[in-house]
């Protein structure tokens, strides 16, 4: 069974990376991106996290509980002269990089008031009706 | 679908090819009530958490008719969940409102056996064996 790693909280923490830019500050489409509330999500990675391949040094790094759990980019330093490193939670490949296969049972979207566990867009969906009891 | 939902996972759900959605329905009073709650409070921090403790409470299911909000908030916690805000979610009612909700929709849909399935808009009353499931998925696809 997965476990979560202390929930969505802790989530990015153990995901986190610090994109240093060179002297451009990077928006939070070009490092992996916060995923929207009503998309899926992974234990592994967020969906609609696409990246661009990183061209700078990326460090994986604890992030901030605050960043974290609001999984927003955070600017770490503004100070003049100094290259602003942005905090990002996740950090995914793209396309041309090596694919990493999907952890469908891992990969969960809302859709109305459903969870929805698999592939979203699988040619078959099984709802099932049912007490735990 | 509690005997063949691990093997549809395995063979087909991690395959990217079937779905699976949970629908409650509340036939055991307030203990279903509690378990489908504590499902939804968890689905409410990570959705894949909500099917973590769809599992666990499966797992436990005997151990439901003595449970109450505290135990289903310790059971968050093995979850890795925060146990705080689980608490606030299950001493509400937002989420309890919305599994009475389903579990009246399902009732004017008439779906009134437990389980009931929807596969792909076909309703299937009662549990199958795995078999059957595989051979309705198959033709589905």
């Amino acid at each position: 069974m997965l476990h979560l790693p202390g929930g969505l909280s802790r989530l990015p923490r153990r995901l986190g990376v610090v994109c240093v830019s060179l002297g451009v500050a990077l928006g939070p489409a070009a490092c992996g991106g916060q995923a929207p509330a009503s998309t899926s999500a992974t234990a592994t990675a967020p969906v609609g996290a696409t990246a661009a391949p990183p061209v700078i040094p990326t460090v994986m790094s604890t992030v901030a509980p605050t960043a974290a759990s609001t999984g927003e980019p955070r600017v770490a330093t503004d100070a003049p002269g100094e290259e602003a490193a942005v905090l990002l939670p996740t950090l995914t490949p793209t396309a041309g990089a090596t694919a990493t296969p999907v952890d469908w049972l891992a990969t969960v979207t809302v859709e109305g008031d459903y969870y929805i566990l698999g592939n979203p867009a699988a040619p078959v969906r099984l709802r099932d009706y049912s007490d735990f009891l | 679908m509690l005997r063949t939902e691990p093997q549809i996972k395995a063979d087909y759900v991690a395959q990217g090819a079937v779905s699976l959605a949970f629908h409650p329905i509340l036939d055991h009073g307030d203990a279903s009530r509690l378990a489908h709650h504590a499902a939804e409070c968890a689905g409410s921090q990570a959705p894949l958490a909500f099917w973590q403790m769809h599992d666990l409470l499966f797992e436990r299911q005997s151990q439901i008719w003595s449970a109450n909000a505290d135990t289903m908030t310790q059971w968050a916690g093995e979850l890795g969940l925060d146990t705080a805000a689980f608490g606030v979610c299950m001493a509400g009612d937002t989420l309890l409102q919305k599994v009475e909700r389903m579990d009246q929709a399902r009732r004017d849909a008439g779906i009134r056996q437990r389980p009931s399935f929807d596969l792909n808009g076909e309703i299937i009353a009662g549990a199958l064996p795995y078999a059957s499931f595989a051979s309705l998925i198959d033709a589905a696809d």
